[in-house]
């Protein structure tokens, strides 16, 4: 594509350009309105023919919900832009921030919450390591570490619920202005600081060039390993997050408590239409697919279906969301885009 | 070139065979009980062992398959509902598993889709379908009183569990090395468009090792289930980090193009010794996590192809002193 080798563009090469562009624009709109539409026709559903749900205290919930699974998406979001599909050590970093903010707080919160984030920044230097560096695959090498931080905190704490002591940050936990809970109000700005860092800046740029394509990214100059560490950073510091605001919301925590939210990240991502081959991504799509995930969780619950029909909806709608995915990619691609 | 170090550090097997005399080293000296009873070992291995080795298959043509723990689980609540005597019940698990695979492989081979996100999905999709099976929680066999068959020495000392480990161990070893289509999943494993040229019909043997997968999973979850007299819905999640660590250690390589079936089932082997002496030494449940967790960590960050890529980064760094052009990074993330 240098401009050298490029010859004078002719009619068909024109026609050819024109159609690609055509091609690409229907990708994109495949990936939209394959998130937008389903959201708003579930939403209206809901508001229309179930009772409790636009209620304010169901609206809440939902927001709370909501909060806790997005700052483990937009760290989430970061890996898979990167092209390192998931990051399943999610579940061992938010059961690790729960525990040691709620075990720990007798030290002082300054001690629970640094000791935590440490942690957590463990889990992602040892991930960023193995895949950065060592190129091992990201699936295997976050399934190993999430067992392997999962058993020992099992191990140390002996499965125990710990219940905090802390009166300050039980209230701060469950803090609300309005119906909106003080997790979704920091939810919100992280979001936007997210969707910022991604779309606006430089490290934004060799993140979704990485993702797309680590040996061209290489070669023009990004620091590829530099840039996966540091996606596996902001990963572990969302679950961090993520495991101090649902520890302070119940005041309670076990190993156990980061269980299930490896899934909800990783759908809010793919359903928001953020492609999981890597290099396209944007925190406004994840916002998009976590609203639309949250929706269907908390509907689910409201019309009192039992945990695994919940278990088998949830997947079903993962794979429609990949298979979207896949045939937007495909279409993207055969437009040579 | 062509040290000592290299050509076993380039064996396929090696790495199994280095961990299973450091596990029976560690016996040797802390549970001697363990190494005095082979059999108890190669029974705990066979679950394990018969999922690892239909992954091997499909890891040798670089795919995964992250459902297998799930379809396990799944097949053994097909055993709950499935009508009928034990062994078209077990037929029925095993079919349920095939059908899964058939699926994960059409996503995989019409859609394009990365078979580590297809699994993905469906492995999810199938941890409800297993809690659906079995009503959200363990529950017994009809024909609990034949399953437990399964788990007394039946032969030689060995029970049939074992048995069927090691049948499945002699079949997947001969596919792989004495068939036409075994050497054409090496080929696809090693180079896919290199593959297709010489007119292997790729997105075929792809579905064919998928369902290999499936249906092998499935047998495992059925074994599983049978040897306990229930099926546990919840039981899959150990049985792919197992599985993967098995085959991995094997010498399976995750992108493709190597892996045997010795290997796999030595990797097997070895976790279960060490399961055994863990639990003879009254150790945690959670520490067998652990370390099952640290040897797939190992296994995967030893790998020859990783630790060759990782020299060569570190020439480079040294090398780009001087001039500071050339990057670390050039080869594709993960798979």
């Amino acid at each position: 594509m240098s401009p050298t080798a490029m010859n004078t563009p002719s009619d068909t090469a024109l026609l050819e350009a024109a159609e690609a562009h055509k091609s690409a624009r229907r990708a994109e709109w495949i990936r939209t309105s394959g998130v937008l539409i389903p959201t708003l026709v579930l939403l209206l559903a809901a508001i229309l023919f179930i009772d409790n749900f636009a209620t304010t205290s169901n609206v809440s919930d939902l927001l709370t919900r909501m909060s806790f699974v997005g700052f483990v998406a937009i760290g989430m979001t970061f890996v898979v832009a990167s092209g390192s599909f998931v990051d399943l050590s999610v579940v061992a970093q938010i059961g690790v921030a729960g525990v040691t903010v709620i075990a720990l707080q007798d030290h002082g919160m300054v001690v629970a919450l640094a000791a935590g984030l440490g942690l957590c920044l463990l889990f992602g230097l040892v991930n960023g390591f193995a895949v950065g560096v060592l190129r091992a695959n990201a699936v295997i090498v976050t399934l190993a570490t999430t067992t392997i931080g999962t058993g020992v905190l099992t191990l140390v704490t002996q499965g125990s619920l710990y219940q905090g002591t802390n009166e300050a940050f039980a209230a701060f936990g469950k803090d609300r202005f309005g119906f909106v809970p003080i997790s979704m109000v920091l939810l919100a700005a992280a979001l936007v600081a997210a969707h910022v860092l991604l779309r606006y800046t430089a490290f934004g740029y060799q993140v979704k060039y990485t993702g797309s394509s680590p040996r061209f990214a290489s070669v023009s100059g990004v620091p590829t390993v530099r840039t996966i560490f540091l996606c596996f950073i902001l990963a572990a510091v969302g679950s961090w997050g993520a495991g101090v605001l649902l520890a302070g919301y119940s005041n309670t925590a076990i190993s156990s408590i980061g269980l299930g939210y490896e899934f909800d990240a990783m759908a809010a991502v793919v359903i928001g239409g953020n492609s999981l081959f890597g290099g396209k991504a944007s925190i406004a799509r994840t916002a998009l697919g976590l609203f639309l995930v949250t929706l269907i969780t908390n509907v689910l619950l409201l019309l009192g279906l039992p945990y695994q029909v919940q278990a088998v909806t949830k997947g079903l709608v993962i794979i429609t969301a990949v298979v979207i995915d896949a045939v937007a990619t495909r279409r993207s691609s055969k437009a040579g885009s | 070139m062509n040290s000592t170090p290299r050509r076993l550090a380039s064996g396929t097997a090696t790495r199994a065979v280095l961990l299973l005399i450091v596990v029976i080293l560690w016996l040797m000296f802390t549970q001697p009980d363990v190494l005095s009873q082979p059999a108890l070992t190669l029974s705990r291995s066979a679950v394990v062992g018969i999922v690892a080795l239909g992954l091997t298959p499909l890891i040798i043509q670089g795919e995964l398959d992250l459902s297998v723990g799930s379809v396990a689980a799944a097949a053994g609540g097909v055993l709950v509902i499935a009508p009928g005597p034990l062994p078209v019940q077990i037929l029925f698990a095993v079919l349920f598993g095939v059908v899964v695979g058939l699926v994960n492989g059409l996503m995989v081979t019409r859609l394009g889709l990365n078979s580590f996100i297809a699994t993905l999905g469906t492995m999810i999709a199938l941890r409800g379908v297993a809690l659906m099976f079995t009503d959200g929680r363990p529950a017994v066999l009809p024909n609990a009183d034949a399953g437990i068959l399964f788990t007394t020495p039946e032969f030689l000392g060995i029970s049939v569990k074992s048995w069927i480990f090691i049948l499945v161990l002699v079949l997947v070893g001969l596919f792989l090395s004495r068939t036409r289509a075994g050497r054409d999943f090496f080929a696809i494993g090693g180079n896919r468009e290199a593959a297709r040229s010489v007119g292997i019909k790729v997105p075929s043997r792809t579905r064919l090792a998928f369902m290999a997968t499936g249906g092998l999973a499935a047998l495992a979850g059925a074994v599983d289930s049978m040897s306990l007299g229930s099926a546990d819905p919840t039981a899959g999640e150990t049985v792919l980090l197992a599985g993967v660590s098995a085959a991995v250690i094997g010498g399976a390589l995750l992108t493709g193009g190597r892996g045997s079936a010795i290997g796999t089932a030595l990797g097997a082997i070895s976790l279960a010794a060490l399961a055994v002496g863990l639990g003879f030494a009254g150790a945690d449940p959670s520490v067998q996590l652990i370390v099952t967790g640290a040897v797939l960590f190992v296994a995967i960050v030893t790998d020859r192809t990783l630790l060759s890529s990782l020299t060569r980064s570190y020439r480079r760094v040294i090398v780009r002193g001087a001039s500071r052009s050339d990057s670390s990074r050039t080869s594709k993330v993960g798979a």
